[in-house]
């Protein structure tokens, strides 16, 4: 079976499930044929075709999801997240999510652009780069907003921040890039595990 | 419409796991006709998955699946995006509780069942937990003692291979260990702290992971995620050894995907005849016959077939004339430790390092045979946890100071209570008058919560962990008193405890009901106290026990 047809089975079949169970009342049976994965099954690629074009997202939200997935992951010494196309497995992740899920994700993006508007008069991707280093700056970081008098209040920016960064982070550790940066070499077996190889008595 | 078969077994086993591959080993070895009947369906090997990276996966490993499908199942780290169809779709597989009772159940219905992603730690209880009523006055002693298992400990280890380490600590028996696996530089350093400047025992865990070639598996090649599966079944599991023995001994047919519905009974004779199932598939019902009956199904699964068998003459669930079955339901306390940094070492985590599928143990130190008792609970907790590298994915920031703090990573410690949960009368399960799986078969209804005891004696263990972390010296020392739900350590037993008086116990000392002479419940629901060891270990050596004493009866045909 192709991977498209695998990928339109579970989820169509899942869909088709949740329906019949609302329906009837009673829960549908699951397909009682195991997932297999056959040598050679890979995901990824079907995110690198040539002709990719969001799904869930619009053409702004991908280009906003984009260069902030470039800026808290830039390329380096090792990949960014453009080059593991952090966005489009995000997006394809969002389109499988519950409700509340991707509506927390688009109202995090939307506060990007919110804020930016009302800082800058222009959305995020519509300002200059150095300005949206600096409104992450602003963001990034724990933030508690204290005044004289008034019970303390948490900043929204930093929890908007934080939900965009996991979800980046997330997809770009787990990409192959990042499983590489992370010293992944594609081979699981090790003949043993040698532990702590300091003489007896060293740790003191 | 109902098939019936000809053949009359010697013994059906109502599941394949731990206990279930035991009995289905030893009877079938032994000459007798076994069929094992097994919920769920086979998993070939094609369906292991613990070499393929996640990236490959559709939605690597984090998929929304298991939130739709497995909402209860996916709470278990072992439930993830490869293996997730293992473990039961909830929603075809309900169970109730009341609404301030809260109780996770977590199962597998496959060939193997939880032994296909158990977390492997293997300990012996003592006496000091068969005979916790005698040393502190809370509940009931076990109608066995250390001695009368201990051999068949010895039997299990050496099949199994249990890694490990023996240290004379009478709290936490000795056995039958393979080399154990090796402690990472932290866990060395925790080991001879805590025993200089608190006198406990830190150990390795003791693992049912293969560190030397052994009963034809090869070693453990540390590639990490056992619950995914094994090609070279270097960890313990059914399939791979008892199951295989049993098909192999010529004398033991295996029926999967068979959701046994419940035992039917001669009446007149008061001896259980034979078990109905329904195909999972065909949803066709099916009555096979056997001389015995030996449920294996897990503690509670078990429990709800005798419920589901009531008759007249046992009309509030098979074998329950002392009304004690479903009762006493228990589950290890978890979710009490602490976690911190040790920052004497500077190693870094990488991804191409061995990844030992193993922690480190603290030997159960709170109110031993002979030593003080602390005025807030009785009996104990034991930890699991362990120190390593690893990567700082919650660093602060963004850019490339956050991919080089990512990297840089966190030399990590942590240690997580298990304490015994203590039997109580008021914890227990029934059947639901209303529910049903989507087979027809009426569901359970789970009434659990942990006591003050557990609670008193989770916050002492926070505490105490973070003395030992401290003690190790470790920094930015966090402590975690809260409990987790009950069910969350996947350690259920109980419901139908052994005991000597048929009115106060449902099982004998061999796992048979007191009532019926041919009906055996040989996995967790037998417990009569729970201990704080991880259960396995004693369900595989009780069900050896228990087969070997009916193996004798059936020689003197008195079965």
């Amino acid at each position: 079976m192709k991977r498209r047809e695998l990928f339109r089975r579970s989820v169509l079949g899942s869909l088709a499930a949740a329906f019949t169970s609302v329906a009837s009342g009673r829960p549908a049976l699951s397909n009682p044929e195991a997932r297999e994965f056959p040598s050679g099954h890979d995901a990824s690629k079907e995110l690198a075709r040539s002709d990719w074009k969001p799904t869930f997202l619009d053409e702004h939200q991908n280009r906003t999801l984009t260069d902030l997935g470039d800026l808290i992951i830039p390329k380096t010494d090792t990949p960014g997240a453009g080059a593991a196309q952090v966005n489009r497995f995000i997006d394809h992740l969002l389109n499988a999510e519950s409700r509340e899920i991707q509506s927390q994700f688009l109202d995090s993006l939307a506060y990007l652009d919110g804020a930016c508007r009302e800082r800058y008069g222009s959305a995020f991707i519509h300002i200059p780069k150095k300005h949206q280093v600096e409104f992450l700056n602003l963001i990034a970081y724990p933030h508690r907003l204290v005044n004289w008098g008034d019970n303390r209040s948490e900043f929204p920016g930093h929890t908007h921040f934080n939900n965009l960064k996991d979800w980046i982070s997330r997809a770009y550790y787990n990409s192959e890039a990042g499983m590489k940066e992370l010293g992944w070499s594609g081979t699981s077996f090790h003949g043993s595990f040698s532990g702590c190889e300091h003489p007896e008595g060293a740790h003191r | 419409m109902r098939s019936q078969s000809k053949t009359v077994y010697d013994a059906i086993v109502v599941g394949s796991g731990a206990s279930g591959g035991w009995a289905a080993k030893k009877l079938s070895e032994a000459g007798l006709k076994v069929l094992i009947l097994e919920a769920g369906r086979k998993v070939p090997p094609s369906e292991f998955t613990e070499h393929m990276p996640g990236y490959q996966l559709s939605y690597r490993n984090f998929s929304p699946e298991l939130a739709r499908t497995r909402p209860i199942q996916k709470a278990c780290y072992a439930c993830t995006e490869y293996n997730y169809d293992w473990f039961v779709n909830d929603l075809e597989n309900p169970y109730t509780t009341p609404e301030d009772k809260p109780f996770t159940w977590q199962r597998l219905r496959v060939v193997g069942g939880r032994s296909m992603v158990w977390g492997r730690q293997s300990y012996r209880l003592s006496d000091l937990d068969f005979k916790a009523a005698s040393h502190d006055g809370y509940g009931d002693d076990w109608p066995l003692s250390y001695a009368d298992i201990a051999p068949y400990y010895d039997e299990v280890e050496r099949y199994v291979g249990i890694s490990g380490r023996n240290e004379g600590n009478p709290a936490l028996p000795d056995g039958q260990f393979l080399p154990p696996m090796a402690m990472t530089c932290g866990e060395k350093l925790l080991r001879k702290r805590v025993s200089e400047k608190l006198g406990r025992t830190v150990t390795i865990g003791r693992t049912a992971i293969l560190t030397q070639a052994h009963n034809g598996r090869a070693p453990c090649h540390y590639c990490g995620p056992c619950e995914r599966g094994c090609i070279t079944a270097s960890y313990f599991n059914s399939p791979a050894t008892t199951l295989k023995d049993a098909l192999a001994s010529g004398n033991c047919d295996l029926t999967a995907n068979a959701i046994v519905s419940q035992i039917e009974m001669d009446n007149a004779e008061n001896q259980a005849r034979g078990v109905t199932y329904i195909d999972r598939n065909s949803r066709k019902t099916y009555e096979v016959k056997a001389r015995s009956i030996i449920l294996c199904a897990q503690a509670l699964e078990s429990t709800r077939i005798l419920f589901n068998s009531a008759t007249g003459e046992y009309p509030d669930g098979l074998a329950n004339s002392s009304g004690v079955l479903g009762r006493y339901l228990m589950d290890h306390a978890v979710g009490a430790g602490a976690s911190g940094e040790m920052t004497d070492f500077d190693y870094k985590a990488s991804a191409s390092d061995p990844r030992r599928p193993n922690g480190i143990y603290i030997i159960r130190f709170r109110n031993l045979a002979g030593g003080s008792r602390h005025p807030r609970f009785i009996r104990g907790y034991g930890f699991q946890g362990g120190s390593a590298p690893k990567f700082n994915f919650g660093a602060e920031g963004f850019g490339r100071s956050y991919k080089e703090a990512v990297k840089s990573g966190l030399y990590g410690i942590r240690l997580g209570g298990f304490g015994e949960s203590l039997a109580r009368w008021d914890n227990y399960c029934e059947i639901d008058p209303v529910k049903k799986d989507a087979w027809g078969i009426p569901a359970l209804r789970v009434h659990m919560t942990h006591g003050p005891n557990e609670h008193a004696m989770m916050e002492d263990a926070a505490a105490a962990a973070a003395e030992m972390l401290e003690a190790t010296g470790a920094r930015n020392i966090v402590m975690n008193s809260q409990l987790a739900m009950p069910g969350m350590a996947i350690h259920e037993v109980g419901t139908a405890r052994m005991g000597k008086d048929p009115k106060k116990s449902v099982l004998d000392s061999y796992n048979q009901t007191h009532d019926i002479g041919n009906l055996f419940v040989m996995d967790g629901a037998g417990f009569v106290s729970s201990g704080c060891q991880n259960p396995t270990l004693t369900m595989m050596a009780l069900a050896a026990k228990s087969c070997d004493h009916l193996i004798e009866r059936f020689r003197r045909s008195e079965v």
